[in-house]
């Protein structure tokens, strides 16, 4: 997994921790239990996310932006047990070669994906 | 849901010997996994969420959590030290028994935020009469959770 593929994966964790941060299930949850968040915990992703994007090629920025409208939050999928996309599942051939940024995307759907 | 029977017992470490958070939390993940990378980004994940508000809701629990990329299904670690954590909790005590929750980006029925409020309820119970601290094996520590759950 290349620096430029874990940079992909947090930015992909924040925008799903932003949008899961507003949601009604998660607030109820956290005031049950307890939880308090600070009042700029959204500023503090939202830095995070800066800090990221500004390491990150802009071509790739440009990708994931274009995908986020399409898959909102599956930019950045695994690739199942078998072979298979984990946001199309179609079938990713064993000699795919990695594209910009040594990262490698779907043939079928383009979302970038990882082996774990 | 039933949470002992999500416990995995290579996920328990009943003496742990960090007394910090961060340490705390690298050495829950080593439990989890043997990468380097992953455990990193599982680590900066959930010290990130620490950042915005600590998860030590009080009493000496922690329940630290968050999604990630890095694992394929929920995953829950099990921590308690005898010494104590300094964990920034919200009543400022230390920490002596942590609940790890981590859970994959699609999460059919929202399993994460279940598991979230049962181990909350969990928590409350291992409290009383401080039975967490009893279990001298991480297979004590699953039948004490089991015992707690068949009386609720
Ligand atoms: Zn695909």
């Amino acid at each position: 997994m290349n620096d430029v593929l874990v940079s992909l994966i947090k930015l992909q964790q924040i925008d799903i921790a932003l949008d899961e941060l507003e949601s009604e299930d998660l607030k109820s949850a956290y005031n049950k239990i307890g939880f308090k968040l600070k009042e700029n915990y959204r500023d503090l992703l939202e830095q995070e996310r800066k800090s990221i994007i500004a390491k990150l090629d802009k071509h790739l920025l440009e990708q994931y932006e274009i995908m986020r409208k399409k898959y909102k939050n599956s930019v950045v999928v695994p690739v199942l047990n078998k072979g298979f996309c984990g946001g199309c599942f179609a079938s990713i051939p064993s000699g795919l070669v990695s594209g910009r940024g040594g990262v490698k995307t779907c043939p079928n759907c383009g979302r970038f994906i990882y082996y774990r | 849901m039933k949470l002992y029977k999500l416990l995995n017992k290579k996920h328990i470490n009943l003496n742990m010997v960090s007394t910090n958070k961060k340490d705390a939390l690298k050495e829950l993940l080593s439990l989890i996994t043997t990468d380097e990378k992953v455990g990193d980004v599982l680590l900066d994940t959930l010290m990130k969420r620490e950042e915005m508000g600590s998860t030590g809701i009080g009493k000496g629990i922690a329940i630290p959590h968050g999604r990630s990329l890095m694992v394929n299904e929920l995953v829950l670690a099990v921590g308690r030290s005898e010494e104590g954590i300094k964990y920034d909790a919200i009543d400022n005590k230390p920490v002596f028994f942590m609940f790890l929750i981590i859970a994959p980006p699609q999460d059919p029925g929202n399993q994460y935020l279940v598991t979230l409020g049962r181990v909350a309820i969990i928590c409350q119970e291992l409290l009383k009469n401080n039975q967490y601290k009893k279990p001298s094996n991480p297979d004590e520590f699953i039948s004490l959770i089991q015992t707690i759950e068949e009386k609720l």
